[in-house]
């Protein structure tokens, strides 16, 4: 039996050691919500413009393109919850424009904690210190290797030297590129409809807390006299077109009434017919050279607002 | 439940320890059937019946045959006949009704067969040759017609070979089944470490090859022809570490828990010298019984070459539609069939033009023959992993007139990976080949834990953890 315990715990023991190690290697390794927490830490005071949401803001605007001192704060697949703990933990004395994304599924989908991209509430927890501070060290929302792709990849990444991180100095996403769009999916349309099926949601109960997170960071913006700046950045006009318009007239509804209650400024681009095909990645991400042209459109006007 | 999943990892360790803390053989078994059925059950439930009617079925008509001696050719055909009922219904009654609608529209008759749809049960062709194996068995009089009906649905349900091999030969399995198999150090830890190696060829290499395979394969159009040849060579890889994969677990967990399942696979991709020789070392178990129960039978005392060769094509024709309810398997299988018969009737001159050359000792003939066997294998291989036949026309087409290799670096990594993973794969199978390592847990346990240690990190580190279902499951 001493043979065969060796053996095995020699196994255990390996497996342990590789956990360790990997974590450390990984939460070295380069990310988006490590840089972005160093960069607001470090520029916090010189700050005007913040943009939150998701990934059509993370690849959609570019900072360097508005008036200012504008930073991208998005990350892939944001939700309000995340926006409003970002916001909240960093006080920008400067801070004049916050913008929020309101796009098709935003009102709709569930928490980030509860959805398929679950592990992301670890990078906000390990590289940006925001969420919910009460969870046991034993739960997955506390360590990299409880999302083992994204720990091999970061591994990987560090055996590889790799040197695109996937964002510039001033948080845009920049991997969305033109060249490396599957051409053959988005012309069958199957992309879109790919798309809208993840999207659209029969089930609207998440609909009222999400609403509070957005009425909850219009109080915020208030509170701390920033102007909030809600857009809907552009989607493919098959994306519009297969949209459902029960969802979309709600989406609608509850921007209405946010912005009658608060005189909050809606800037919608969703059907903006200046934008072509090649300024998309896919059906509702813009590639880098949408990005360019979005950016410079929003800048535009915002600067009508002052 | 898949072996790459983690519910193996729990399942499997409490059933070693259940398994050996139970005190009497009757026990253990009856314990063993049940995890068995848990395991199988976690795909599908209600299949569980269809693996008890099969087991019902075959236990039956041996007793049957061997009590009522003079109608035992009647009960053995129609065992069999009910068993390739289950097998047509489940698995080629929509592939049927297509192909009659196809046929009968070509002379203008409309025909409307309603479709089955239904989800094919797992492993289905597996344990049901299994069965029909051991019915063959006691009609031959190779082995006495079990009695215990839990004892024989173990035989044919035993969890770790159930889904997708090795196919059991009950001379061989049944047998253990009244041993009381103590826990043995030395055999749980090769099983261990071959359970490893398993985990390494279907996380690292299959899965990793699978990612380029499938990009290239279901999206033809848009490749040239090095890409498709390139990613052909993959898909052998991909289909042994898949398989043989699935197989070296199988057997690792056998031999933790004290039994011996047949090997399945003897290096087939780097070391056949001729496409016989391929068959000889590749799926052994299914060759095997294609070999005991068709060939042999078909070609009875006869002495006759072309029977011979038509025996050959005729069980290799067979053999494809066991792969699957699709013309991709069956012309796959034909063409090994050919390749088959064309090594049958040049095997004499062969062997003479090598003796007289002194070729058969020789390194680099033996190596040439190696990659010649290679790519005839992954030419008829082709077929089998196209889409449709037009995909693997294409394909053809694409290898041999556009062959243009345009540099670049994009997924340099993923490149450099698969190589290093191939090459690990290629130094372990050649060393194991020409013997330069035969350990034994007992004598060179630091060795031993270092190998596994040194695997256990490969897997960690490259493989593929959502990589998903075997491909011999759909068989």
């Amino acid at each position: 039996m001493k043979k065969f315990l060796t053996y095995f715990f020699s196994l255990v023991l390996s497996v342990l050691l590789f956990l360790v190690v990997g974590e450390i290697i990984a939460r070295q390794c380069p990310n988006p919500y490590k840089y972005k927490n160093h960069w607001m830490e470090t520029h916090k005071g010189e700050v005007e413009t913040l943009i939150l949401g998701g990934s059509q803001t993370f690849y959609g605007v570019k900072p360097d393109l508005l008036d200012g001192q504008a930073f991208n704060l998005a990350n892939a697949s944001q939700h309000l919850e995340q926006d409003l703990w970002l916001l909240k933990k960093y006080e920008c004395p400067r801070l004049k424009i916050v913008i929020v994304p309101i796009s098709y599924p935003t009102l709709f989908c569930g928490k980030l904690k509860d959805g398929n991209e679950w592990y992301r509430i670890i990078y906000y927890r390990l590289y940006m210190g925001v969420g919910n501070p009460d969870y046991s060290m034993f739960l997955r929302y506390n360590y990299e290797f409880c999302y083992w792709r994204s720990f091999q990849g970061k591994i990987l990444k560090a055996l590889f030297k790799h040197s695109n991180p996937g964002y510039n100095d001033l948080g845009w996403g920049n991997t969305y590129r033109l060249s490396s769009k599957n051409y053959k999916s988005w012309e069958s349309g199957s992309e879109v409809s790919n798309a809208i099926k993840r999207h659209t949601f029969t089930d609207f109960s998440d609909v009222d807390k999400n609403e509070q997170y957005l009425r909850d960071i219009v109080e915020e913006c208030k509170s701390r006299d920033i102007k909030l700046v809600l857009i809907t950045p552009p989607c493919w006009k098959l994306y519009r077109e297969m949209m459902n318009e029960k969802q979309y007239d709600k989406m609608k509804k509850i921007i209405n009434s946010i912005v009658d209650d608060y005189g909050v400024i809606y800037l919608d681009y969703l059907q903006d017919n200046r934008f072509v095909e090649d300024d998309f990645y896919d059906s509702n991400h813009l590639s880098e050279y949408g990005a360019e042209k979005f950016s410079i459109l929003l800048n535009k006007d915002l600067l009508k607002l002052h | 439940m898949l072996f790459n999943s983690f519910a193996f990892l729990l399942f499997f360790p409490i059933v070693c320890i259940v398994y050996f803390a139970l005190p009497t053989l009757k026990l253990r078994n009856l314990f063993l059937l049940v995890a068995s059925y848990y395991f199988y059950m976690n795909w599908e439930p209600v299949y569980a019946l269809l693996l008890l009617a099969s087991t019902g079925i075959t236990y039956f008509a041996a007793l049957g045959g061997a009590r009522f001696l003079k109608h035992k050719t009647l009960i053995l055909t129609t065992g069999i006949v009910l068993n390739l009922l289950i097998l047509f219904f489940f698995k080629y009654f929509n592939f049927a009704a297509e192909n009659l609608v196809a046929v009968m529209s070509c002379f203008g008759v409309k025909m409307h067969v309603p479709e089955f749809k239904v989800l094919l049960p797992v492993g289905i062709s597996f344990y049901i040759f299994q069965a029909l194996g051991y019915m063959i068995d006691v009609h031959r009089g190779d082995i006495k017609p079990e009695k215990n009906f839990f004892t024989y649905a173990l035989f044919v349900s035993f969890f770790p070979q159930l889904v997708a091999g090795p196919i059991e030969r009950s001379t061989n399995l049944l047998v253990q089944f009244y041993e009381k198999h103590k826990f043995e150090e030395e055999k749980a830890i090769s099983g261990i470490t071959m359970m490893l190696w398993g985990y390494f060829l279907k996380l690292v290499i299959a899965d990793r090859c699978a990612i380029y395979v499938d990009a290239v394969y279901n999206n033809m159009v848009n490749h040239n022809g090095s890409s498709i040849l390139l990613a052909s060579i993959l898909f052998c890889f991909q289909l042994y570490g898949d398989f043989a994969g699935y197989s070296y677990i199988a057997i690792g967990c056998s031999r933790v828990l004290g039994f011996h399942l047949m090997d399945n696979f003897r290096r087939p991709y780097f070391f056949s010298i001729s496409v016989q020789d391929f068959w000889k070392r590749n799926h052994i178990s299914l060759t095997s019984w294609f070999m005991d129960y068709v060939y042999y039978p078909m070609v009875g005392s006869s002495t006759k070459l072309w029977w011979w060769c038509v025996s050959i094509f005729i069980t290799f024709f067979i053999s494809g539609f066991w792969h699957g309810a699709a013309w991709t398997f069956v012309l796959s299988f034909s063409i090994f069939g050919f390749y088959l018969v064309i090594c049958t009737l040049k095997d004499k001159q062969q062997r003479k033009f090598e003796k007289k050359h002194g070729l058969k000792k020789k390194e680099w003939w033996l190596w040439l023959n190696r990659i010649i066997t290679f790519f005839l294998v992954m030419y008829a291989l082709v077929y089998f992993r196209a889409n449709c036949i037009s995909d693997a026309f294409v394909a053809t087409k694409q290898m041999f007139t556009n062959l243009i290799i345009v540099p670049h670096s994009e997924g340099l990594p993923y490149r450099i990976i698969t190589l290093f993973v191939l090459l690990v794969l290629f130094v372990t199978e050649y060393m194991i080949e020409y013997k330069k390592i035969a350990l034994k847990p007992s004598n060179e346990l630091r060795i031993y834990t270092l190998c596994s240690v040194c695997l256990l990190y490969l897997i960690l580190v490259l493989g593929i953890f959502d990589g998903g279902q075997f491909i011999y499951f759909q068989f």
